[in-house]
């Protein structure tokens, strides 16, 4: 049984490093610097991931996941708004909505699909695959999956801690296998139920993920659990299946169990 | 604030039925005769934003069916999707503003993901929470997700909801873009200046099937279309192209013929952009004699809440067989060929209606609903 096929998958950490080897790389000309200058940090690597897992010539719809949207950018709206005669800007603030990162990408990308953005705390990537699945299963024959959060440095109010470093990554998924069967891995089944449901099976050879959210070096990220399904995928060859869990915040678990592809590099 | 006294006072003062233990570990919202007062004490009050109040308010109707849900089926099952544009960024203005001191509960006033959270342990609910935010479009959104968690067999009803208090962000952006009108707004008018500002919220309950033993009427959303506009980051495609795509796929969906909906319940900002291009959409999808009317006359436009209370409306539409009229039309703008209602119109039989949400980045979204008496 698998429930999706993954056909690409990009990822950025700091904005500059791939994760994994096989990042084809964003060219400059896709965010055209008069555009470019107005952006966020987490749109911009919205952008490049999203580019690097694409297909040109498939207009996918695109589920953006962010825990924290554009909070870096309301940080530096909020002194003008709170002055006694604001003064806004008015790109700033059509840049401060979570999906701007998606307006973004239609625009540039002239990709006309679908497009929403999920957020979920610290499980907001898993909800936004949840949400990817869910439009495959409903008829999409692709749907990209992109979430990532920036590094929280203005937002004095906010709890920094949870967000120490800026991290983007990008998965397009499809519901058939594609033509001549290469691909990166799949998606063998992602459920939901209570926790006591689901008990670990015992002997599997497989990497575990347990509602960890940490980038290399222990830094905490919202979107963290995204990095080790990337490096699983894009990374060298090592366990065969990763297995991710999360208790989501209303009490049930997520569970989807991945599986790479040995015949990709064949 | 009517009610600050916080007592369990007026027609909504019951609260929930059969409340879960987890619901137990929260206080209960409460709504006073006299308005919103919805106390937020002990554990609740690090989530006591006007956010989250008005989210509760929207919630407590609608508690008793979700009791219902949760005799037939495990509260994993029945899971939570919210749209919002804002979340809590009345209450961080109010607080940065005030100069107070000391931590500021983020994770519980502030973020996003935490108005699903609210909701879900408001209901006492177990499955999947998130919420979804795409600008004016986010209500909406979340009766998509909705909706794919019930066709994907992984949840059996699903509460969509949709919040967004007002906040100063808001209010001087959109000032900013020079598209509010500072008297009443007038939607498709030929002299429309722009917007007003509001806030509000809904709840729905979505499930797969009616269940048996369920009395009165009961709506079917059957039909959907959402598209990307790839035009500009707030301004819409002249033409109306997306407009015409989103209504087009929620036709398809519903199996319908442009003649078959009887109702369409427009956007209608009475921005000079959005009207003109949703008009060009509306007849090229629908023609123009469908019946179409913006009711953010009435509400003004409530942001994130806007698509579940114009929803609400259009379901209203079609139970009562009475189309609203465009509050605020004196005299219609010629480039606007859509039919405008300027006065209430009976619609006996009526069966289908239409809603349109549009948002910044493109984001469109078309809901068809149906009545089934």
């Amino acid at each position: 049984m698998t429930v999706a096929w993954i056909l690409a998958g990009a990822g950025r950490i700091d904005g500059d490093r791939p994760v994994g080897d096989r990042s084809p790389g964003c060219p400059e000309e896709f965010i055209p610097r008069n555009v470019r200058r107005r952006l966020s940090r987490l749109i911009l690597q919205a952008l490049q991931v999203t580019w690097e897992a694409a297909d040109p010539g498939i207009d996918a719809p695109l589920v953006f996941g962010t825990a924290n949207g554009e909070i870096e950018t309301i940080a530096t709206l909020l002194p003008a708004v709170l002055a006694p005669d604001p003064s806004v800007s008015p790109t700033l603030f059509h840049n401060s909505v979570h999906n701007a990162a998606p307006g973004y990408w239609a625009i540039l990308a002239r990709r006309f699909a679908a497009s929403t953005t999920v957020t979920a705390g610290p499980a907001t990537f898993e909800a936004a695959l949840l949400e990817a699945v869910c439009r495959l299963e409903d008829g999409a024959s692709q749907v990209q999956v992109t979430a990532g959060d920036e590094a929280i440095r203005a937002a004095l109010w906010a709890d920094p801690e949870h967000c120490t470093r800026d991290f983007c990554g990008s998965l397009r998924l499809a519901s058939r296998p594609p033509e001549g069967g290469r691909c990166l891995g799949a998606i063998e089944f992602l459920r939901l139920g209570p926790p006591e449901d689901f008990p670990l099976p015992e002997g599997e050879e497989e990497v575990r993920v347990f509602d960890r959210n940490d980038l290399p070096g222990g830094a905490r990220h919202p979107c963290g659990s995204l990095h080790p399904l990337l490096e699983f995928l894009l990374g060298p060859p090592g366990a065969r299946r990763l297995r991710m869990r999360r208790t989501l915040a209303s009490g049930t678990m997520l569970e989807a169990v991945f599986r790479r592809e040995s015949g990709f590099d064949d | 604030m009517p009610g600050r006294s916080g007592r369990r006072s007026g027609p909504g003062g019951g609260g929930f039925a059969g409340t879960t233990p987890t619901a137990r570990n929260w206080a209960l919202p409460w709504v006073s005769s006299r308005g919103i007062w919805i106390p937020f004490p002990g554990t609740w009050r690090s989530f006591d934003t006007r956010c989250h109040r008005l989210l509760a308010a929207a919630l407590v109707p609608l508690g008793p069916a979700v009791e219902k849900w949760k005799e037939r089926v495990p509260t994993h099952r029945i899971g939570v999707v919210v749209g919002t544009s804002a979340s809590g960024n009345r209450d961080l203005e109010r607080h940065l503003a005030s100069g107070a001191e000391g931590p500021y509960d983020y994770h519980r006033r502030q973020s996003f993901g935490a108005v699903a959270v609210v909701a879900a342990r408001l209901l006492g609910v177990r499955g999947p929470a998130f919420t979804v935010s795409t600008a004016c479009s986010s209500g909406a959104q979340a009766f998509l997700s909705a909706a794919g968690l019930i066709r994907s067999g992984r949840c059996d009803a699903v509460v969509a909801a949709s919040v967004d208090a007002l906040c100063r962000t808001t209010c001087f952006g959109f000032r900013s873009l020079g598209v509010m009108d500072p008297d009443f707004c007038r939607p498709f008018d030929g002299d429309r200046r722009g917007l007003n500002l509001g806030e509000g919220a809904a709840a729905f309950l979505l499930a797969g099937h009616r269940p048996t033993a369920w009395e009165g009427p009961d709506f079917r959303l059957a039909g959907w279309g959402s598209c990307s506009e790839a035009h500009h980051m707030t301004a819409p495609d002249p033409e109306g192209e997306g407009a015409f795509r989103a209504m087009t796929e929620a036709l398809s969906r519903a199996g319908l013929r442009p003649g078959d909906v009887g109702y369409v319940n427009a956007h209608g900002t009475a921005t000079p952009a959005n009207d003109g291009s949703e008009s060009r959409g509306i007849v090229r999808a629908l023609g123009a004699r469908v019946p179409c009317s913006s009711t953010k006359g009435y509400t003004g436009h409530l942001l994130g809440a806007a698509a579940g209370v114009e929803a609400f409306v259009t379901m209203l539409a079609l139970l009562d067989e009475v189309l609203p009229r465009n509050l605020g039309i004196e005299d219609q703008d010629p480039e606007v060929q859509a039919r405008i209602l300027r006065e209430d119109e009976a619609a006996p039989g009526i069966r289908f209606a239409l809603s349109n949400s549009f948002a910044f980045g493109g984001n469109d979204v078309s809901l068809v609903f149906e009545v089934r008496r």
